[in-house]
């Protein structure tokens, strides 16, 4: 990856993020003492988009890698390609991040498989160095360059649990769905409506919520109030609105998608 | 035995004896012998009674005549037989009241005083003394000489009864005399003699019931009544006055009812007098249950029709028209009149022979009946949205409950205790079922609304204030404890502060020591607790119950503006049954006001035309207390004691009241008005009132449609809580009730059984311990064996190093690799292969252990083991069973619980949790092993029923209930060997329908055929010896997971 392909990481302009608690100055902390971070909560509070936003801050370009469960080792490092009869090297993301000093987000890291999440142990201590196997070096990585990576420890299947050995690489910061004042408020801001209408939503979200562990998952993330948001502000009745973005999206039980229709009428 | 003696008389008393004969001879022959002979009958006795009654004579002889002249010797004589002295007074007082006293009258006296003489002499001194009196009061002398007949009819069983009859006469026949029409009291008088002929001293209560039973009624209606209640006195005394009482009471409500009502009664009374009685005593309930919901017209209908169809049913089976008589008032809640005879019609088709079913079925009991109750209609069942509701109001409060079923719609949601939540089984108020749907949801909202909005809070500052100031309204003699109270809240609210403020420690200890017991007081106190201290905790209950309501409508309102449409709708549909205000009996009214203003969202046109000034007393109320935006449940306590008093001030002497009452019959009015007072303030001034004393008001306030208490089941089961008492639960347990399979009736019960969730108390951590040890070597191979259990499901691994099949990306890469190893010289991954791995292993386990007493019996020592070895009881070896069992699950991963159960009765099945899933193998799990014992029966049906529940929860692909039992099911009320087994069977063929494998492990050595019956369809295994049974469980268990 060249100098300039790089620039297209920037963050230019600054995304919105609403500081809840000291997360920005813990992430800046963390940064400047070289400290890989794991970023704690559920699904659509708001992990990605803080990264962002500090990306933005401190001025380093971020990658991002959504992992999934064949997200191989090759993948974030990088392999060898065929180009014509030449055999090409390719950076992975996470080897470019390094190279250049930016911050690498793996966003929902314990979707990844556990031999891949090992190749990060030796960039997550002292170390901070990253062995590219296939070509035999080591890249050691710039004091730019940070590890962030976001689990979301709602799932709750042994499956799905970082291993003690990688948790503890990190500093935590926990993430929430945002109190119901400044959830009213970025509702209002990002989605557009007005801030009866935003409390509205917020409120059903909240009584979702309080479904988690009763056949739903995961409550209704604040991404979703702003999806229903923006629908309402293009038109949609906001009955009709709140219920294809919170009802539809979140179970495919047909029970609870009733429950949560009769909650969203109780609201609106 | 004589003090005196005739050689004894002084000189003076000689003299005045001469002259006491002198006067004698002046009087006509007949009396003078008369009173010369009973003196001397009297001398036998006492001698100085004798002159004394000589004395009295000649003046006594003026106003009686020979014969009664010789009668009243006689009580004195009989009197002098205990006491002289009282018989000395006796004749000294004379009989002058007696001269302008008919003669009838006089000898009817001497009659009666004669016979009640001969029970107690006393007693017939006092009727004697009153007599005058008496003649005062009731100037008639025909009627006096009718009265004096029934007492003396009265005291030919009872002197007491006759003089209480005699003592309450005047003022009764007062009140009897104030209808227009003399033939009332001449009836009632007719009546009473009957009475008194029949059933003796029945008549007095007879006679004190009867201004009552004839309040406000016309004089026709008054003499039917009259006349029937003399119909049934050939069915004893006590149901005549039971149909005296309950049918003035129907004539006042539905008078057009009344004559098909004796008729029903009449075919009734051939089963017998407890089948007329308990009839009689259920009519009221009937009559209010329907007039609350209905206006008149249309209750007459409805009533007429179901006693119509009763009296068919009672032809037949007097029990089963009993039956069905109770369940109308609250099926016609929810079903037409048409479905309900349609109902009543097919069971008596359905069930023409067995009697025991068909009482079952009028009793609504079983899911049959109610199935065919609601046929035709397309009501919609709780069971449809039951799961949906409990989501709605667990999203709503996020806190878990539970539904419980109503027999009927309610007209304003129950409060109850903020874990269940009571919806009715059907609600079929609408034709649509999504209107239907609504009114659950709104029922919903408002049991959610009670928890977000603190119905059931407790102890907080404000309840606390509450508390105090109603206890100083209410309960004054305990002023000091209060006193005592509110400085403990003081000290509570400063070492609170104090907490924070990081105050000294001695402070806080200070505050605690001194006032431990009364703190407590303070922080557990909650809405029930501060109900209890009004001296009618019942109509506190009820109108604190409305108010609450209202509060939870307003705040509801407030803050969920979507549901204010449901919330309209189902008001509106409200509004347009309810019945008019005028009516309504006037024990009902102030609800009814109640309700409109607070429910209802105002009160109705005429309700503001005919009682403006309470309705705004109560609107002010409700605004000063409940409109505000922060109203809590202490502000509904508040209030409910403004309202209670209010009420209570509307007793029948507030004028608007009374113009409804007036309109019939307004010469008793004043009457009524003085009696409701009366017992009014009777009832207060005991606290707890009788209910026979307060029935004119309080009673019917107190009990209109009985369901007045919160923990009180309703429906059907209310009224057969007779025949299977139900023990208390304690705090912090759980009733659940489960539907028992009937064979006979090839139904289920509907929530015939309640299975209490209980705790296991502590027992010893000692016996795992030594269990452990004894099977050291056996736990340790079963651990190694389960580890080794294979998980069973299969999952598809990439880049391994070897495998079945290639992984095709892997490869791709390792080829351009190898490639370009050549070029620069890395490593090539060698991971090229994809395999299928058994990871994971889903299964929960659920351990239901029969705790009966049959599990004390000891099991002989085992023949291989020394003779110090003593024989070991069932119990102990299914528990060792269960450690062992424990340390394998522990091992191999699964998910279990631990449970044990016994039973008292149907309602009483108690369930023991003593390992729950989510909880661990702790040390408090290990001495509640211990803590298993045993007692009581076995009610298999039901714990298989609550167990499967419970296991029915957990997301495992593999759900296991494996239950172990030493014998047949058994208990009192379990019906036979074969309806025990048959509800058992039918309870695992439920478990496995609902996804779960059950599996019964038994060491009953019964015949083969009887465990077949039992357990056929689903697996099971007898272990022949018991002692093995510990090691041979994990093995049982390994099988079935493998």
């Amino acid at each position: 990856m060249s100098e300039s392909a790089i620039e297209e990481y920037r963050v230019a302009k600054e995304p919105y993020y609403l500081p809840i608690g000291r997360e920005v100055d813990l992430f800046e902390a963390a940064h400047s003492a070289r400290l890989p971070v794991i970023l704690k909560g559920p699904t659509g509070c708001g992990k990605t988009r803080f990264v962002e936003h500090m990306a933005w801050r401190i001025q380093r370009p971020l990658i991002t890698v959504a992992c999934h469960e064949d997200l191989s080792a090759t993948d974030l490092v990088g392999r060898f390609l065929l180009e014509g009869e030449e055999t090409v090297w390719h950076d992975g993301p996470l080897t470019s991040a390094v190279r250049n000093g930016a911050i690498c987000y793996l966003d929902e890291v314990v979707e990844a498989r556990k031999d891949t999440v090992v190749i990060i142990h030796p960039l997550t201590d002292h170390r901070r160095r990253l062995p590219i196997e296939k070509r035999g070096t080591i890249l050691d990585a710039p004091p730019e360059f940070m590890l962030v990576v976001s689990y979301n420890p709602g799932y709750q299947s042994i499956l799905k649990d970082l291993k003690q050995s990688t948790r503890q690489r990190f500093v935590a910061i926990d993430f929430d769905y945002p109190p119901p004042e400044m959830e009213t408020e970025i509702v209002t801001r990002e989605g557009g409506v007005d801030e009866g209408t935003a409390r509205d939503l917020v409120l059903i979200g909240q009584k979702v919520r309080n479904l988690r562990g009763h056949g739903l998952e995961e409550g209704v993330s604040t991404r979703l109030l702003i999806y229903a948001a923006q629908l309402i502000v293009l038109g949609i009745p906001p009955v009709t609105a709140a219920e294809t973005a919170m009802c539809a999206p979140i179970t495919d039980d047909r029970e609870l998608q009733r429950s949560i229709r009769e909650i969203i009428t109780t609201v609106i | 035995m004589h003090d005196d003696t005739d050689s004894g008389i002084p000189s003076a008393e000689r003299q005045s004896f001469l002259k006491m004969t002198r006067e004698l001879a002046g009087l006509p022959l007949d009396k003078s012998t008369a009173a010369l002979e009973t003196s001397a009958a009297i001398a036998t006795i006492s001698l100085r009674a004798g002159i004394e009654f000589l004395r009295a004579a000649p003046a006594a002889a003026e106003v009686l005549e020979a014969a009664e002249l010789r009668s009243w010797g006689e009580i004195g004589r009989q009197l002098a037989l205990s006491d002289v002295e009282s018989a000395i007074t006796f004749f000294a007082e004379g009989v002058a009241g007696f001269r302008d006293v008919p003669r009838n009258v006089q000898a009817l006296v001497f009659q009666l005083c004669s016979r009640q003489i001969t029970l107690s002499s006393q007693v017939a001194v006092e009727t004697f003394r009153s007599l005058p009196a008496l003649a005062e009061t009731i100037r008639d002398p025909n009627e006096l000489a009718a009265i004096l007949e029934v007492a003396r009819e009265i005291s030919r069983r009872s002197a007491k009864h006759s003089a209480e009859f005699l003592a309450q006469a005047p003022e009764v026949l007062v009140r009897l005399r104030r209808s227009k029409d003399p033939a009332v009291a001449n009836k009632g008088i007719e009546l009473v003699a009957e009475f008194a002929a029949r059933a003796g001293g029945i008549a007095a209560d007879a006679w004190a019931a009867l201004p009552a039973a004839l309040t406000s009624l016309n004089s026709t209606n008054a003499l039917r009544l009259l006349e029937s209640t003399g119909g049934f006195l050939e069915r004893g005394g006590g149901s005549a006055l039971q149909v005296l009482i309950t049918g003035g009471e129907i004539l006042r409500t539905l008078p057009e009812i009344f004559d098909d009502w004796v008729k029903l009664l009449w075919t009734v009374a051939k089963h017998g007098n407890a089948s007329l009685v308990a009839f009689v005593r259920s009519s009221l309930r009937f009559v209010s249950g329907l007039a609350s919901q209905h206006n008149h017209d249309r209750l007459t209908s409805l009533a007429l029709s179901v006693i119509k169809l009763t009296n068919e049913i009672a032809a037949i089976d007097g029990e089963a028209a009993l039956a069905c008589f109770r369940s109308s008032s609250l099926a016609l809640r929810t079903v037409s009149i048409e479905q309900f005879e349609q109902w009543a019609r097919q069971g008596l088709a359905a069930h023409n022979k067995d009697a025991r079913a068909r009482r079952s079925y009028f009793a609504l009991e079983t899911r049959g009946s109610s199935e065919a109750l609601r046929s035709g209609s397309n009501g919609l069942a709780l069971e449809t949205v039951r799961h949906l509701l409990i989501l709605y109001i667990e999203g709503l409060t996020g806190r878990e409950i539970e539904i419980s079923p109503l027999a009927a719609v309610p007209l304003e949601s129950r409060i109850a205790d903020g874990r269940t939540i009571h919806l009715p089984a059907v609600v079929a108020e609408f034709a649509d079922d999504e209107f239907d749907f609504r009114l659950y949801k709104v029922l919903a909202a408002h049991a959610a609304g009670q928890i977000e909005f603190g119905t059931y809070e407790q102890g907080t500052a404000s309840l606390q204030a509450a508390y105090a100031s109603l206890a100083e309204i209410y309960n004054p003699e305990n002023a000091d404890e209060l006193a005592a109270f509110s400085l403990a809240d003081d000290m509570v609210g400063m070492s609170q502060s104090g907490e924070e403020r990081g105050s000294s420690p001695t402070f806080m200890e200070d505050s605690s020591s001194q006032n431990d017991k009364l703190t407590f007081i303070g922080q557990d106190v909650d809405y029930r607790r501060a109900l209890n201290l009004f001296p009618q905790p019942q109509l506190a209950r009820r109108i604190f119950g409305t108010l609450e309501n209202f509060r939870v409508d307003r705040r509801l309102r407030a803050k969920y503006r979507g549901l204010a449409r449901d919330l309209d709708l189902v008001r509106e549909h409200l509004r347009r049954g309810r019945p008019s205000v005028l009516e309504l009996p006037a024990t009902l009214l102030p609800f009814e006001l109640l309700f409109q203003t607070t429910l209802l969202g105002g009160a109705s046109d005429d309700a503001r035309q005919y009682y403006g000034q309470i309705v705004s007393e109560l609107e002010t109320l409700t605004t000063e207390y409940l409109e505000n935006a922060g109203a809590s449940v202490a502000d509904t306590l508040m209030a409910t004691s403004r309202v209670y008093s209010l009420f209570q001030s509307l007793t029948p002497n507030d004028d608007s009241i009374q113009e409804v009452e007036v309109q019939e019959a307004p010469s008793e009015s004043e009457d009524e008005n003085a009696m409701a007072t009366e017992s009014f303030d009777r009832s207060r001034k005991e606290q707890k009132p009788q209910r026979r004393d307060a029935r004119e008001l309080f009673n019917a306030w107190n009990d209109p449609d009985g369901d007045s208490e919160p923990d009180e089941l309703a429906g059907a089961e209310s009224w057969i809580e007779g025949d299977s008492p139900e023990q208390m639960i304690e705090e912090g347990e759980v009733a659940y009730n489960y539907d028992e399979w009937d064979r006979e009736l090839t139904d289920h019960r509907l929530g015939w059984c309640r299975v209490i969730e209980k705790r296991v108390k502590h027992g010893d951590q000692s016996f795992v311990e030594q269990t452990r040890d004894r099977y050291r070597g056996v736990i340790s191979s079963i651990r190694y064996q389960f580890q080794l259990l294979k998980p069973e499901e299969l999952q598809r691994a990439t880049n391994e190093l070897d495998g079945e099949e290639f992984d095709l990306s892997a490869v791709v890469d390792y080829v351009i690799d190898r490639r370009a190893a050549r070029v620069g010289g890395g490593h090539q991954s060698e991971r090229l292969y994809t395999k299928r791995l058994r990871r994971r292993r889903d299964v929960a386990v659920s351990f239901l252990l029969d705790q009966s007493s049959s599990t004390a019996r000891t099991i002989g020592r085992h023949p291989l083991q020394p003779y110090t070895r003593p024989g070991r009881r069932i119990i102990e070896i299914e528990k060792e069973g269960l450690v062992l069992m424990s340390e394998a699950l522990e091992a191999v991963g699964d998910t279990y619980s631990i449970n044990g159960f016994t039973s008292e009765g149907r309602r009483n099945v108690k369930f023991y949790v003593v390992k729950d899933f989510d909880e661990k193998y702790s040390d408090e799990v290990k001495q509640r092993i211990g803590g298993i014992s045993f007692q009581n029966n076995t009610r298999l049906g039901a714990a298989i029923r609550h167990a499967a529940a419970k296991l029915a929860k957990q997301e495992a692909r593999t759900r296991l209930l494996i239950v172990l039992s030493d014998g047949r099911p058994y208990d009192h009320d379990y019906g036979d060997a074969r309806y025990a087994r048959e509800d058992t069977r039918e309870a695992l063929r439920q478990a496995k329908n609902a996804g779960i494998t059950p599996f019964c492990i038994t060491i009953d050595r019964e015949s083969e055929s009887e465990l077949k019956d039992l357990y056929g369809e689903i697996g099971y295994t007898i272990i022949d010896d018991v002692l093995t049974l510990p090691e041979r469980l994990p093995g049982i268990y390994r099988r079935l997971t493998t």
